[in-house]
């Protein structure tokens, strides 16, 4: 996995483009989707807690990588989404968009054997071909991911300071 | 949705991602294509021939010999060393470091030897693991806090922060 700070901005950045379109996708369902993106990487929690304690404890062999996979997210959104007073069903389409982009990028990256991991357990086990775009430690993925982000975000500014088209026909109908 | 529906239904996914977690591992060795870690601490032997992808830190590096040592772990705690026939260079310099990490894919040989097809430095030196994790830290205090800016928790559960 690439570290999480480029994951979050890439998650960050895709959703405010994707707010572009879509009116209801509003800076507080952005910050949801960012949740999100942190889903897959809570198998870290594997550095705080043993998962051979986990074992031992439940008596069966247990693996927290199971989280960083498509039903892993699809799970987690739904227990995150249950925790929303209200628009569960909103809360659990952007925890698991955010899940999703951050198991898409992590499709990409290197392999020895140019095949990517099993991140579409359960569905399936199949790796699909990887271009081995990147490893997780090249500073180069941090800083397009902060390129990136930074060019969304000026556009956002920018969009956002410019009335829209539809306040544009109000101004000139009233005038 | 009331609370107690919600309350019910975040109960039984838990217990689904423990059966996720409990079925993933024990179903690994069976769905991963090269014997893991795990078949290998128990009947290296049989395996031998086989094509591998080894995931492990770096222990030592002969580029005189053209050799990387590499310590890779099974579940139950078994340290087991390899030795691929191939030190990766950037610039004519070793890619890796000792403390570095490394997949190696290859076919194994007797005495834990590996004859490499491709390796890929995941980390070149021990320090790059510590970036990893710094750079996260920074990503999960950051990325809460502007979830905390939207929302505000409540006994109900997450709500819009107003003004």
């Amino acid at each position: 996995m690439a570290e999480l700070l480029s994951h979050l901005l890439l998650v960050w950045a895709v959703l405010t483009i994707a707010s572009w379109r879509l009116e209801w996708l509003t800076p507080r369902w952005v910050a949801v989707g960012v949740i999100g993106g942190i889903l897959p990487d809570l198998n870290r929690l594997a550095i705080g807690v043993p998962e051979r304690a986990i074992a031992d404890l439940l008596g069966v062999p247990f693996q927290l990588d199971a989280i960083h996979t498509l039903g892993g997210v699809v799970i987690l959104a739904g227990i995150g989404a249950m925790t929303f007073a209200q628009n569960q069903r909103r809360a659990f389409g952007l925890l698991f968009a955010g899940a999703f982009v951050h198991l898409l990028t992590d499709a990409v990256k290197s392999y020895a054997d140019g095949q990517a991991a099993m991140w579409l357990y359960p569905l399936t086990s199949y790796r699909h071909p990887t271009p081995n775009l990147y490893v997780s430690a090249d500073p180069e993925v941090l800083a397009l991911s902060i390129g990136v982000a930074g060019i969304v975000f000026v556009v956002d500014r920018r969009r956002r300071i410019r009335p829209n088209s539809t306040q544009l026909r109000e101004k000139r109908r009233d005038a | 949705m009331r609370l107690s529906v919600r309350l019910a239904i975040a109960v039984v996914l838990c217990l689904a991602l423990g059966g996720l977690g409990v079925h993933y591992a024990v179903s690994y060795d069976d769905r991963w294509p090269y014997p893991t870690e795990n078949t290998l601490a128990d009947d290296y032997g049989d395996h031998i021939g086989e094509e591998t992808l080894v995931f492990g830190r770096v222990t030592a590096i002969d580029t005189a010999a053209d050799e990387l040592t590499l310590e890779a772990e099974a579940d139950d705690g078994t340290r087991l060393e390899f030795v691929a026939d191939d030190v990766p260079t950037d610039g004519g310099q070793p890619a890796v470091q000792e403390g570095g990490f490394v997949q190696v894919y290859g076919t194994l040989e007797p005495d834990g030897e590996i004859a490499t097809s491709e390796t890929v430095v995941v980390n070149p030196n021990a320090r790059s693991e510590t970036y990893k994790l710094a750079v996260s830290a920074i990503a999960l205090l950051t990325g809460t806090a502007y979830f905390f800016v939207h929302w505000r928790p409540t006994l109900a559960g997450w709500e819009v922060r107003r003004g």
